[in-house]
């Protein structure tokens, strides 16, 4: 069932590449099309697959298997609506936020408008990945971050691709929806990257649950202070934490008795304690737990620990 | 009796043809107006909403003929399953507008700032728009001579036919 709905979500995004390579992506097996993590694509070379092995070229017959910077215009034309001006925040960023909740990284020449990136030109090469969704996932870890005082505030860690968002997003969803030991709580996400809850025209392509609020491309400092402000929240989920101003505004709202849901790149929790930003995290005393994830693919494993 | 009967036909066909004549000069001008008046009213709404080019195609109420218009670019570039480049989509329908070649392809090159950022795509909007006015005032302003021109041609001519046959 999960593999069968893995080809679907594959066969759908191969559905938006440039139309000469769709072909090529459906002639991938089975067994890797469900495995398939991300399409990427570079001019002047051919498209590939990207698995947890590494980058498979597709199976490509015609007589010229390279990507054209005409290509990938005309994917992001079609992606776009052939609107780029109605998304242009979130190409400033380098991504688009695809209907059918798939991302769109994309690379070229940086337009500079006063110092800053005003957006991007001459597409030289798009990431298009296959973001997954495990409903589920969660729910073996769900209950170990309640404590007497109800849910802990809790730092999800991993090395890079270790599947953090993809459990933060479930953990998400159980929060918001709840179950018959514990209520449903209100969520706001603060999906600063569009990673979260890939919203495409203002609809969340994830299923977040129906009592979260989603702020997107908003940076996660400024964003906690205003779902704060806005919208009362029982808990705060943010992906990524990497400077001293989000771990400010996470204290901020923990001191308005908010919990809060992260992410962080770290293999475990003595890694964690090396990272430049432990000693203020130690200090704000805002994350009680964490849930390491170990291993990989079917493999994974969440340990859960206490964070002192 | 039969010949009055014919001339009396001639005369009639003659003021049909005019009618007709002048009919689709009229509606030349009339498309000209709604599609000057359209393009100017996608390219405000663009710059307010910033909203994406098919749902911008996809409003009506902005005359027959530039519903029309819109609908049939739409319709084409949705049967293309997203395949079928916009700007070929519009290009096919500004053939079956039935305006002049200078016309047209004042319409046309609206197409080459699909996929651009809105400046431009307005930009090129308000252009298309300005030109496709400047033509209908060109064709206000001699008006009142072709209209002089097909009614003398007409009548003469079924005149001319009466008098044959008489």
């Amino acid at each position: 069932m999960e593999e069968s709905r893995a080809i679907a979500r594959y066969e759908e995004a191969a559905a938006l590449l440039p139309p000469r390579f769709r072909r090529a992506a459906m002639q991938l097996p089975d067994h890797q099309k469900c495995r398939v993590e991300e399409f990427r694509l570079r001019a002047p070379y051919p498209p590939t697959a990207l698995l947890e092995e590494g980058e498979l070229r597709l199976p490509y017959f015609g007589a010229d298997e390279s990507l054209t910077p005409e290509d990938l215009k005309r994917m992001l034309d079609a992606v776009t609506d052939y609107s780029p001006y109605a998304c242009v925040e979130s190409l400033r960023q380098g991504y688009l936020c695809l209907r059918g909740g798939f991302r769109l990284g994309v690379c070229g020449t940086a337009v500079l408008r006063d110092g800053k990136v005003a957006g991007l030109r001459e597409i030289s090469s798009l990431c298009l990945r296959i973001v997954t969704e495990r409903v589920g996932l969660a729910s073996n870890v769900t209950r170990q971050l309640f404590g007497a005082g109800g849910l802990e505030s809790t730092l999800i860690l991993s090395p890079p691709g270790g599947g953090k968002t993809t459990l933060l997003r479930d953990l998400i969803r159980a929060l918001s929806l709840g179950d018959a030991e514990h209520a449903a709580l209100r969520v706001a996400v603060i999906d600063e990257r569009g990673e979260l809850a890939v919203c495409a025209a203002g609809a969340a392509q994830m299923s977040l649950g129906t009592h979260t609020d989603i702020l997107s491309a908003c940076p996660k400092a400024a964003g906690i202070g205003m779902v704060l402000r806005a919208m009362n929240p029982q808990v705060i989920a943010v992906d990524e934490i990497t400077a001293a101003e989000d771990i400010s505004a996470m204290t901020l709202a923990a001191n308005c008795g908010v919990r809060l849901l992260a992410t962080m790149h770290a293999a475990d929790t003595d890694e964690l304690r090396r990272k430049p930003l432990w000693p203020l995290l130690r200090e704000s005393g805002v994350f009680v737990r964490a849930i390491v994830i170990e291993g990989a693919g079917a493999q994974r494993r969440y340990r859960v620990e206490e964070l002192s | 009796m039969i010949r009055v009967l014919g001339a009396l036909l001639i005369l009639g066909g003659g003021g049909v043809q005019r009618w007709l004549m002048l009919r689709e000069k009229r509606r030349a001008r009339e498309t000209l107006r709604e599609l000057s008046l359209a393009l100017e009213t996608l390219a405000r709404e663009l710059r307010m909403s910033l909203a994406p080019l098919p749902r911008l195609l996809r409003r009506s109420g902005l005359g027959k003929t530039a519903d029309a218009f819109f609908a049939c670019v739409m319709r084409s570039y949705a049967a293309g399953g997203g395949d079928r480049p916009l700007a070929d989509c519009w290009q096919d329908a500004v053939e079956e507008l039935g305006l002049s070649p200078q016309d047209a392809n004042t319409v046309v090159s609206v197409a080459s700032a699909f996929g651009a950022q809105e400046d431009e795509l307005a930009s090129a909007l308000h252009t298309a728009a300005l030109s496709l006015r400047a033509s209908l005032s060109e064709r206000q302003s001699v008006q009142r001579q072709e209209e002089k021109l097909v009614t003398t041609l007409c009548l003469s001519l079924s005149i001319l036919l009466t008098v044959l046959l008489l």
